[in-house]
């Protein structure tokens, strides 16, 4: 993780010569703003749910530590185990360490940004134990050796061709071309892996400290599947993941479903207390809990950026985000993507990291109208721009910095800027092609290679001014 | 028609014309001008303001940003409506002062002053002098680009379109998705040019399906960016801001 | 090496929440949302009242839900109907192996017994390699929710998790006065009838909420049923 620097510019130009992403991205946005908009407005009262998510959600952090040790009592209260991982690594040697007490050949997974965030799949990998992504989207990310590219949908930018070309190839599976076949075949594949598993993990949408209940909201069955089969389950949260009560699940079920995919109730939502009681019998022998920071604790101690924190992971941000819908969640270059990523990358991988993320954006605003926990996405990617230029890690902003310097020098005075106004005038002149400017130098060329920019008028409104305020119209 | 009568205490007005109308679209303050004129408003020009601020504070420089706020804040000192061309413009003094000057009680409380007597010209023509009908005419097919700040920091949306459809003659029809961004986003359109025009493509084309020979907004930022590729593209589409067309007898 | 990641987790939340000392305010939200004994039991009177007086309405919206998310809907009158329709579905799958629940109202009608005597053989969830061999699974459903055509089972000793998911299909018997209105009724409901004497304290190991058949988007936004859970959900309403 030290070493990552990504680069949006990079990647988002790869995106958007990908004419197959496009189409994909075209198709399954347009498709699911259609659905959402539709769940959230027969919904009476969406926006009174989402004041009191959003009050739920700031009263929680203000009180983490309380709620946290309120957690661990229940789960062990429950039987289950509880652990706190610092960071990244932490977590992963902890998981790993349970496992290989265990004895664990096989592990089942089914889909989490926690575990992607630490990349336990390298760990499991590393220590010779064999690792699968249950989900569906996460299965083909995997056989083809991705990254998922969106929170929901992992795999929104392949094709049925192309998964089955890689199916064919991976899977020693005949050509078949319907989602239908594909699925079957990933169902036969999957259920064995299940039952020779050992070890369950899975993530966390919600855990309820008032109880010690894990929640778990999903629509294929693979996370029942982790979390009932192998023998031990382990469950990593950030943080941020605890809601106090029991009778505020409902409040968050509903705006994280009708978010996410615009139904109204998932296929499946488990509320998992602890492993299985002596006289269950079904389900896991044993749970353990894994508490996870990994630079969240730093979020929480920023005023400005704090309400980063409440995001629910419900990807409704990424939909409606012009920007994500060109660039798709590859560019955006880590687990979190979209206009969430841009401000939560930053944050926890550190902002020389992903310097170009608090940029990548146009500031529109879609983001936070849409947000089911009233997230000012963009204040807090304002915020976050403010940081890169303070940062002195950033280089290369030198040029940058005297042009903003002379720029406000001429904006302060007004004479100084009457001339600007005047010299522009008289400077733009070679440019002019029928009264516009199609080619300026750079960086304005990066403006004029698509775009013709409108010439400095020869009198500015300021002048005419003089001539017309007296007038009557 | 309204007009504001003689024995009502005349309503002043001191105009925030944004550098990009002052430098690029003086034409767009001219017809303000006129239309509030005509409703009997008393209009001013502080004539030292230049920029708001918003270019540097978008950028991340915020202590730029603050030094041209201050400024701002002083020039518009008088105790008057402050009207401007553009939504975004409105929004950096309405919104986002208070978020440069959140740690500063000071300024924040004149802040907090000079938003309550600060709008973006549709939403001061319908909210606050309660027009609808200017008395304008125009002769075309025409549809309105709701601009993200206006629309989101500012919450204008039925505003324009109410003055939009009181124009004689003119006929009205929304393109798709309205309120989805053009890809403009100030420095952005530099930074991410590729990104920025492949938005830009999409609001182009959904223009083009309205059948409208004319788009209107309230941000000759938006109709800018919009125009340029209009215009490279030789696509017969006039960008108008609200004002001109409100100025159209 | 022994961490101290719990303290030091704890205490950067502290810091960074310009706090020293822990703040219980887990507690104090807690109780200060929860309303009196006596309100409690007033909306739990509520509540039940609305599941019986309102039982048609509520049945209506529930089957139309169910049906929305490809669900299957029978109402039944009686024990024997109830037969009925569990054998029709065993007979339409050539079903020759099956996993059920000893639950209250199943016992209470003896359908293992009515299906053992058809010759139908039952496997133990102890054992998930015999679960992954049977081809219909049997539960009640603890309680329904109207709104949006869920039905909740709750884990215990007689009533294990595997039944519901591994057999590719399921086949829920419900009453019709379990239907509750929405998921707001449905946690309050649950907050205070599960657990130890209604308090939450010692939930069962695991609540399910099952909306419709196993389902899946993931390749091109096309609904696939069937992907990892029951492919087919019947949903048998028991309206005596
Ligand atoms: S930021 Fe808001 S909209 Fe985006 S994923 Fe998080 S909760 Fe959802």
């Amino acid at each position: 993780m030290e070493n990552i620097k990504l680069s949006f510019e990079k990647d988002s130009a790869i995106a958007l010569k990908n004419i197959k992403l496009q189409r994909a991205l075209n198709k399954a946005i347009d498709q699911f703003r259609n659905v959402r908009w539709r769940a959230v407005r027969e919904f009476q009262d969406w926006e009174q749910l989402r004041v009191s998510a959003r009050r739920i959600k700031e009263w929680t952090i203000d009180h983490l530590d309380g709620y946290l040790e309120m957690l661990e009592a229940n789960v062990i209260n429950a039987g289950g185990n509880v652990h706190w991982a610092s960071d990244a690594n932490e977590a992963c040697e902890i998981i790993l360490d349970i496992a290989q007490k265990h004895k664990v050949k096989s592990v089942v997974k089914s889909k989490s940004m926690a575990t992607e965030e630490i990349e336990l799949n390298h760990s499991f990998e590393g220590a010779g134990i064999k690792v699968v992504e249950t989900d569906l989207g996460e299965y083909i990310i995997q056989l083809a050796n991705e990254r998922p590219s969106h929170i929901i949908a992992p795999a929104i930018h392949k094709t049925k061709d192309d998964i089955s070309k890689l199916f064919v190839e991976k899977l020693n599976t005949p050509y078949f071309n319907e989602p239908e076949d594909l699925t079957k075949i990933a169902r036969e594949k999957l259920r064995n892996e299940f039952l020779n598993a050992d070890m369950g993990v899975s993530g966390v949408n919600f855990s309820v400290a008032e109880t010690g209940t894990i929640v778990i909201v999903e629509n294929e069955g693979n996370a029942r599947l982790t979390t009932t089969v192998p023998r031990i389950h382990v469950a990593l949260m950030g943080i941020e993941k605890v809601i106090p009560r029991f009778e505020d699940l409902p409040i968050f079920l509903n705006i994280l479903i009708r978010s996410a995919t615009g139904q109204k109730m998932s296929t499946y939502v488990s509320l998992i207390t602890g492993p299985k009681r002596n006289s269950d019998l079904d389900g896991p022998e044993e749970f353990h809990l894994v508490i996870m920071d990994n630079g969240r604790s730093k979020i929480l101690s920023n005023e400005e950026t704090r309400e980063s924190l409440y995001c629910i992971r419900c990807g409704a941000c990424l939909y409606i985000c012009p920007v994500y819908k060109k660039v798709g969640g590859h560019s955006y270059g880590w687990v979190y993507q979209g206009p969430i990523g841009a401000i939560i990358t930053p944050q926890l991988l550190g902002i020389d990291k992903a310097s170009d993320l608090p940029f990548a954006s146009s500031l529109c605003g879609a983001c936070k109208d849409v947000c089911p926990v009233k997230i000012n996405i963009p204040r807090v990617l304002l915020e976050l721009r403010a940081r890169v230029i303070n940062d002195k890690r950033v280089g290369a902003r030198f040029l940058l910095r005297i042009a903003v310097k002379l720029w406000r020098f001429t904006m302060e005075n007004t004479s100084f800027y009457n001339l600007a106004l005047r010299l522009s005038y008289i400077l733009q002149k070679p440019w002019i092609r029928h009264g516009r400017l199609v080619s300026l130098p750079f960086p304005f060329s990066r403006w004029t290679k698509k775009r013709d920019f409108p010439a400095i008028s020869k009198i500015p409104f300021r002048k005419q001014w003089k001539e017309i305020k007296d007038l009557e119209f | 028609m309204y007009l504001i009568k003689e024995a009502d205490k005349k309503i002043k007005v001191s105009l925030f014309i944004t550098c990009l109308v002052d430098a690029l679209f003086p034409q767009v303050g001219v017809s303000m001008v006129k239309v509030l004129k005509r409703l009997g408003v008393e209009v001013g020009f502080p004539e030292k303001q230049t920029c708001c601020g918003q270019p540097a504070f978008n950028t991340g420089f915020r202590q730029d940003a603050k030094l041209l706020a201050k400024r701002f804040l002083s020039i518009f000192d008088r105790d008057e409506f402050i009207v401007s061309p553009s939504g975004s413009c409105t929004s950096m003094v309405r919104v986002f002062y208070k978020e440069l000057f959140h740690d500063d009680q000071k300024t924040s409380n004149m802040v907090e002053l000079l938003s309550t007597r600060t709008y973006e010209f549709s939403e001061f023509l319908v909210n606050v002098l309660k027009v609808d009908d200017v008395g304008a005419t125009y002769k075309g097919r025409v549809t309105y680009h709701d601009s993200c700040h206006a629309l989101r920091e500012l919450r204008i949306q039925d505003e324009p379109r109410k003055l939009i459809k009181s124009v004689k003659g003119i006929d009205f029809m929304e393109m798709k998705s309205p309120e989805t961004c053009c890809g403009f986003g100030g420095t952005f359109s530099i930074k991410f040019p590729d990104v920025s025009v492949s938005i830009l493509d999409e609001k182009i084309e959904s223009i083009i399906e309205s059948g409208a020979d004319t788009i209107l907004s309230t941000d000759m930022g938006c109709l800018m960016h919009i125009g340029g590729a209009l215009n490279r593209m030789n696509i017969p589409v006039k960008t108008m801001h609200i004002a001109e067309l409100l100025s159209n007898r | 090496m022994i961490s101290n990641s719990r303290e030091d987790i704890l205490k950067r939340i502290r810091i960074g929440l310009h706090r020293l000392a822990i703040v219980r305010g887990g507690n104090e939200y807690i109780s200060k949302a929860s309303s009196s004994y006596k309100e409690t039991q007033q909306k739990l009177e509520i509540i039940r009242r609305n599941m019986i007086e309102k039982k048609s309405f509520l049945l209506d919206m529930f089957m139309n839900e169910v049906t929305k998310v490809n669900g299957n809907v029978f109402i039944v009158k009686s024990e024997d109907e109830i037969k009925h329709y569990v054998t029709r579905l065993v007979e339409e799958h050539d079903a020759k192996s099956l996993a059920i629940w000893e639950s209250g109202f199943l016992k209470q009608i003896n359908l293992r017994e009515f299906l053992e005597i058809k010759g139908l053989g039952f496997v133990s969830p102890y054992s998930k390699e015999q679960m992954a061999e049977a081809d219909i699974g049997i539960t009640e459903g603890d309680f329904c929710i109207a709104e949006t055509g869920t039905i909740v089972l709750i884990t215990n000793e007689r009533q294990p998790r595997s039944i519901s998911l591994i057999p590719p299909v399921h086949i829920a018997i419900v009453k019709s006065d379990e239907i509750i209105e929405n998921s707001k009724d449905l946690f309050f409901l649950l907050a205070n009838t599960v657990g130890e004497s209604g308090s939450l304290k010692n939930l069962t190991s695991c609540i399910t909420f099952i909306t419709g058949p196993s389902r899946t988007g993931d390749i091109e936004l096309s609904i696939t049923l069937g992907v990892h859970g029951p492919k087919e959900l019947h949903i048998i309403i028991y309206d005596s």
